[in-house]
């Protein structure tokens, strides 16, 4: 019995390739695939493949001829729509609602959730929650009626200014008010549902830290601040780069049910023009092209925003 | 053992939520394919017709037809699909041809039903809107034209061009094609105006005020009703704000912002007086005497603000007189609407600007039989029944004996199951029912339909009032721009009437002042207004010469 030196070198396996590790993942966690095998079949089908469709932003979409056979026109309705005169201002007041939403009512559903979570009587607690989520569930169309019925001159909101001494003005006719209106009216509507997450989050955070901090002779203050806020830093940080993947998505309907052509210079935001141009017209070539171009730009944000917080903060989508 | 039971509710669960998911793309496809397969069923389309072009009806086929329309308010009331109407009933029995009726209620729809690529066989839609107009959607065999099939298959319909040369003349294209069975306005009603100026006349009597007839009376008026209290004089849902003071200065503007003057095509919101009527507007808005809130109301709210007395004067049609005064009258005492007269600048003027429109529209709904229909002479012997006599009584005043009777001087006359229904149905819900009179469609409306629903004499005399005009001369008749120039001037109008409609208010409130009306009038040439005129003009030269 001769031992070769060379048959002691064990033979080098390469690491295991993608499809293997999933066949090993798959026998191991098999009902968790099969769980989510639907979920992966609804997005190819209803997410993936109507992608074909995106190619009638570069045709002039016929319908007789339908997708395929379609003429090519290039950048022609990219080119319309940059070339338009009213583009800048659309685009502008696209982004200045989505920033400003951003800059108020993502912290607000913060610091609400934090409040929530101080709140000692549970009955108190649950009563707070279920007021703050109804709006939620209410129908934008009724939301905009009340909204409009408030802002008129003799409305609600401006009985209260009158109240306090101010001039009754309508709210929705003038241009400094709209995003205002727009705005506190969205946080209304979404700061109790938003709190959800990061409640559930905050759960999640190891109660012998506050223990920890109390015997430090940390007060309530420190101890939201260092452990409960750092406790949702990567909730905060993923919702916020979602956040990035929504900037030029300024729902149309909201918008168009509190808009009229006196507030339309800061109101037109880029769904409601191409609604009214595109839609309306029935022209889905150019609907579709500038749908496209606000794909591509909020995924550009998405992407450059995890890589940053990647850098950043070690916390990232992927 | 619990650890099993667990896998094996989850794997059921997952399972479950799998099948489900496959189970509406199948229903989605089901319902997709029923409806074609009803447009492509018909396996003997036998047809009976006489020797000679007299066609038989009920005729004898087993041809079931599509038909696709929008679903109007006054029949939705009470039907939940226009099958289920006496008038579609009647009409199948008489012609002998079943139809499906299929509908939507939102404009969107029209595009959805034309990008699922399964067009039924008829359909009843405003065809001018379609991208690159109803020229394209024939270019695009997504409908076809009659001349073919007209002779032998509609003729009625050719019968009646033929009575009716000059409107024959309007409803034919440039190259001669018939495409689709159009509306269209009977004889007698090119100046009928059905909608005007109403005010509060208990007001104007409290302030020893008659009824405004030029704007400076008008100006007055409602400067009464303001020191009257009434917070919002006028008032107007947004769709039709300035218009009937705009008209004084010869200014017409919306819907009607393209008229004539001398042969030449203009468009309202350029024209010189436009200044003139703007600062009229302005002052009016900048006193009071218009409600403040006015780019916010809706047709519910000046309905509310009328009837409660907090807006005393608004632009509607006749039947509000009625409906208005009932409503009111409970609960503010001595509550009269009046109809007044269209207001001219100086006393005594000839109003010349007035609401009328054509008999014939290529803008109004059009009922077409599309490029899939595989009997389009069924299709169009079923659309002929309309343009026979039978056919048009049947359309304009319903059923017989049910909902007119027709009197010894062979005048038709609606019954009181219409006028007064016994339950409870409004006027224009029975017409949802049994006729198509409610609102356009593939038929020639009557002009005695309406004077028989004035329930109150106020409203004749109104309509008399308003309909003596010398409009006329204005009017835009019904021209057809070509494809090609029709992208132009869609794409050029879009951002225009944006512009005109912001610039309306503004000027309005304030927020732009009146010196700025030259960077307004160089801001719209820089939108290229020029060029829509001129294609105007081209398509209006056109027409003329046809």
């Amino acid at each position: 019995m001769t031992r070769s030196l060379q048959t002691d070198i064990l033979p080098i396996k390469s690491a295991p390739g993608f499809f293997s590790r999933i066949a090993r993942d798959f026998k191991k966690n098999r009902l968790l695939y099969l769980m989510i095998f639907p979920v992966i079949v609804y997005y190819i089908i209803f997410n993936y493949g109507p992608m074909y469709g995106l190619q009638i932003a570069f045709k002039d979409f016929n319908l007789r001829a339908g997708y395929w056979a379609s003429p090519w026109v290039g950048f022609k309705h990219f080119k319309l729509f940059f070339e338009s005169y009213y583009f800048g201002r659309v685009l502008r007041n696209t982004l200045l609602i989505s920033v400003y939403s951003l800059i108020f009512s993502f912290p607000a559903t913060i610091v609400f959730a934090l409040l929530l979570n101080e709140i000692r009587n549970r009955i108190f607690k649950r009563f707070v929650q279920t007021i703050t989520y109804i709006p939620h569930f209410i129908s934008i169309i009724i939301i905009c009626g009340i909204i409009v019925d408030f802002c008129m001159s003799d409305g609600l909101i401006n009985d209260i200014i009158s109240f306090l001494g101010g001039a009754r003005t309508p709210l929705l006719q003038e241009m400094k008010y709209f995003r205002s209106v727009y705005i506190i009216s969205g946080m209304w509507q979404g700061l109790g549902w938003g709190t959800i997450i990061y409640l559930s989050a905050i759960t999640n955070i190891d109660q012998e830290l506050y223990q920890a901090a109390i015997i430090d002779g940390a007060n309530r203050f420190r101890q939201i601040w260092h452990i409960t806020l750092t406790g949702i830093r990567p909730t905060i940080i993923i919702l916020l780069i979602l956040r990035m993947g929504s900037v030029l998505n300024v729902g149309f309907e909201k918008v168009i049910l509190l808009y009229n052509p006196a507030t339309y210079e800061v109101a037109d935001v880029i769904s409601s023009y191409v609604y009214r141009r595109g839609l309306q017209q029935l022209n889905w070539s150019y609907g579709a092209a500038v749908g496209l171009f606000n794909s591509v730009v909020n995924l550009i944000l998405v992407v450059t925003s995890n890589r940053v917080s990647k850098k950043v903060s070690d916390i990232s989508l992927w | 053992m619990k650890t099993t039971l667990l896998k094996a509710a989850c794997f059921t669960i997952a399972m479950l939520v799998f099948v489900t998911t496959l189970t509406a793309c199948q229903a989605g496809s089901t319902t997709g394919s029923t409806t074609s397969s009803a447009a492509s069923s018909g396996t003997s389309a036998a047809v009976t017709t006489t020797a000679g072009n007299a066609p038989v009806y009920p005729m004898k086929t087993d041809v079931k037809l599509t038909y696709w329309s929008e679903m109007n308010g006054n029949v939705s009331a009470k039907y939940t699909n226009a099958g289920e109407t006496p008038f579609a009933k009647e009409l199948s029995k008489r012609t002998g041809i079943q139809v499906e009726y299929i509908h939507s209620t939102a404009k969107e729809s029209f595009s959805l039903m034309l990008a699922s690529n399964q067009l039924p066989d008829i359909v009843e839609y405003w065809w001018s809107s379609y991208p690159g107009g109803t020229a394209k959607a024939l270019e695009e065999k997504v409908i076809i034209s009659l001349n073919d099939i007209m002779e032998k298959d509609a003729p009625n319909y050719t019968k009646w061009l033929k009575d009716h040369p000059d409107i024959a003349r309007q409803i034919r294209w440039d190259d001669g094609s018939y495409v689709g069975f159009p509306f269209v306005n009977g004889d007698g009603r090119q100046t009928f105006v059905g909608r005007g100026p109403l005010i509060r006349k208990d007001l104007l009597d409290k302030k020893g005020l008659g009824i405004p007839e030029t704007v400076d009376d008008w100006y007055n008026a409602l400067l009464a009703f303001k020191s009257l209290g009434v917070k919002a004089p006028f008032t107007k849902a947004k769709g039709y704000l300035a218009d009937f003071i705009a008209r004084a200065y010869g200014i017409q503007l919306d819907a009607d912002a393209w008229y004539i003057e001398d042969g030449k095509v203009v468009y309202g919101p350029v024209q010189p007086a436009y200044k003139d009527f703007l600062a009229t507007w302005h002052k009016w808005y900048d006193e009071g005497l218009i409600d403040p809130d006015i780019a916010t109301v809706d047709a519910n709210i000046e309905t509310a603000k009328m009837a409660d007395g907090s807006a005393a004067a608004t632009f509607n049609y006749v039947s509000r007189v009625y409906n208005y005064n009932k409503a009111a009258q409970e609960k503010i005492q001595g509550y009269n609407i009046v109809a007044a007269p269209f207001p001219v600048l100086k006393k005594g003027d000839a109003y010349e600007y007035s609401y009328i429109s054509n008999l014939y529209s290529s803008s109004e709904v059009l009922t077409v039989i599309t490029g899939n229909c595989k009997h389009p002479e069924i299709a169009a012997r079923f659309l002929d029944y309309l343009w026979g006599e039978e056919g048009n009584i049947l359309a304009n005043w319903g059923i017989p004996d049910v909902t007119y009777t027709t009197g010894a001087n062979k005048e038709p006359k609606y019954t009181d199951f219409l006028l007064k229904n016994p339950d409870g149905w409004t006027m224009s819900q029975v017409r949802g029912g049994y006729m198509r009179s409610y609102s356009s469609g593939p038929y020639v409306q009557d002009k005695r339909i309406d004077i028989q629903t004035y329930v109150m004499p106020e409203q004749v005399t109104a309509v008399d009032m308003w309909s003596k005009n010398a409009s006329m001369k204005h009017l835009m008749p019904p021209i057809a721009r070509t494809a090609q120039e029709n992208t132009e001037y869609a794409t050029i109008m879009s951002e225009v009437e944006t512009y005109y409609k912001e610039c309306l208010l503004k000027f309005m409130i304030g927020t732009m002042k009146l010196d700025e009306y030259d960077a307004y009038k160089a801001q719209m040439k820089n939108l290229k207004i020029d060029r829509a005129i001129e294609i105007q003009q081209a398509a209006y030269n056109r027409y003329i010469s046809k």
